[in-house]
């Protein structure tokens, strides 16, 4: 009975379980075998001035107070305590285990999660890579484009410069002409000189290579621009 | 009019065993309701075992708890198999101590006889539990740790006398305080019948003070009641912790 007593209950509850270890059949023997001592011993003696000092009334009040704790003591260890023990391990181990439960769930929702922010990082990155690439292609091709460009335009530079060079000739070659013909104009006019066209042709070609003073003997260097010189030969 | 007449003790049902008068009384009367009001509020409230209880449940639950939690504070863990003792002693001292404040009704505490029952009980119960556990062991209490032998003589009665005087103390604290709220009690409610006797309309008048006071005594007395039951059932988990822990 001793060891009994004095087992320790397990621990499984968190602040319960003194259960089944106390058969405590020893508690209401005890109680019992006091409460007839004194009765008998007190039951004897006379009465005083207060109730509380009156012996008879000994027996009476330790009988029914032995009886109504025995009942109410294994009223309450047979039946009442279990019942409340049962329901608060009952909720004790629900709560527990819906702990447990909002764990797992919470890991698995941090896993859904991680993958989520994953694939949009993934995402991100590739729309990034794909962004890089269409520029860098974009700039490719523009550079392209400028070469392209730049080859069309030297072409027509070219072309154009081959135009004005070729405008520049025939502009040139047709000075010759026009400076006799104002040359033998001007003979015309002012020293009413007539002298055709063989003749000025001639002479203007010889100014042209020679410069206008190039039979006037101790003159300056020939001069080189054709024009200038045909124009001064005529003035 | 005498104030110590609730204190009376009368006979209901008469009952004689082995030439004993244990006559169902006033004091039973008491003793088996407050049994019912403690089953009842036990049962009734873990009628549908909730996962959420509601309030019926709640209060059995709370005093549950509140058992559980005074018993592993104050006497250990160790001393778990006395969880049901004292549960039923403090439910049994509480609800007494309540009962009695409701008009006409006796309240059972205020006979020293039966608190005296309940802390010899609790004394015995004790000292047994530490000569059980620890043999002559249990001698060393009356003689603390850390002592110079030369004062034993000095100190060993010391203790043993306060060791004995335990269920004095515990059981007298709790009848005088109980007899004492309710003379009280009486004795101011009479002033007012007094005053009315006495001193006619006018003292009808002035006897309005008296029960004002008793209003304010009535509810010292609802904490007094609570509170003697909560020190009678926590001295008893630092006596059984003592058997258990000698020290």
């Amino acid at each position: 009975m001793v060891a009994q007593m004095t087992a320790k209950p397990d621990h499984r509850g968190p602040s319960r379980c003194y259960g089944r270890t106390v058969p405590a059949g020893w508690v209401p023997a005890l109680t019992l075998t006091l409460t007839l001592i004194a009765g008998r011993a007190l039951a004897g003696e006379g009465g005083g001035g207060l109730p509380q000092l009156d012996p008879a009334t000994v027996p009476t009040q330790l009988f029914w107070l032995a009886v109504s704790f025995l009942v109410l003591y294994y009223m309450l260890f047979g039946v009442a305590l279990p019942r409340v023990e049962s329901v608060l391990q009952e909720r004790d181990s629900r709560i527990a285990f819906d702990v447990v439960k909002a764990d797992e769930l919470r890991a698995e929702a941090d896993a859904v999660l991680a993958a989520a922010e994953r694939l949009r990082d993934q995402a991100r990155s590739q729309g990034q890579e794909l962004v890089a690439r269409t520029g860098r292609v974009g700039l490719a091709s523009n550079r392209l484009l400028m070469a392209e460009l730049d080859v069309q335009l030297m072409a027509r530079i070219k072309d154009a410069e081959a135009r004005i060079l070729a405008a520049k000739l025939t502009a040139l070659a047709q000075i010759d002409e026009v400076a006799a013909e104002a040359a033998r104009e001007l003979a015309a006019r002012l020293a009413g000189v007539r002298v055709d066209d063989a003749t000025m042709a001639a002479l203007v070609g010889q100014v042209a290579r020679d410069g206008f003073l190039g039979r006037v003997p101790g003159a300056g260097a020939p001069q080189r621009s054709r024009p200038r010189s045909a124009a001064e030969a005529a003035g | 009019m005498d104030p110590l007449h609730q204190f009376h003790i009368k006979p209901l049902i008469s009952v004689i065993v082995a030439d004993l008068d244990v006559s169902f009384s006033n004091s039973a009367l008491s003793m088996i309701t407050s049994v019912i009001i403690i089953y009842a509020l036990m049962m009734l409230g873990m009628r549908r075992r909730s996962m959420v209880p509601g309030r019926w449940q709640s209060l059995a639950e709370i005093f549950y708890e509140f058992i559980t939690k005074m018993v592993d504070d104050n006497a250990g863990r160790a001393a778990r198999p006395f969880f049901p003792f004292i549960f039923t002693l403090f439910m049994f001292i509480l609800v007494g101590n309540l009962l009695g404040m409701l008009p006409w009704a006796f309240t059972f505490t205020s006979h020293i006889v039966v608190t005296f029952a309940m802390a010899i009980f609790v004394f015995t119960m004790a000292t047994l539990l530490a000569l059980i556990k620890h043999g002559f062991r249990f001698f060393t209490f009356f003689l603390p740790h850390g002592v110079p032998l030369w004062l034993a003589p000095l100190l060993v009665p010391i203790e043993i006398v306060s060791y004995l005087s335990r269920p004095i103390s515990l059981s007298v604290r709790l009848f005088a305080n109980m007899m004492a709220g309710h003379t009280m009690l009486k004795v101011f409610a009479g002033f007012t019948v007094m005053m009315g006797a006495g001193l006619g309309a006018l003292g009808y008048a002035a006897g309005i003070v008296p029960v004002i006071i008793n209003i304010a005594l009535i509810g010292f007395e609802i904490m007094v009641a609570t509170l003697q039951a909560y020190v009678f059932a926590i001295l008893t988990c630092l006596y059984i912790r003592d058997a258990l822990e000698l020290h």
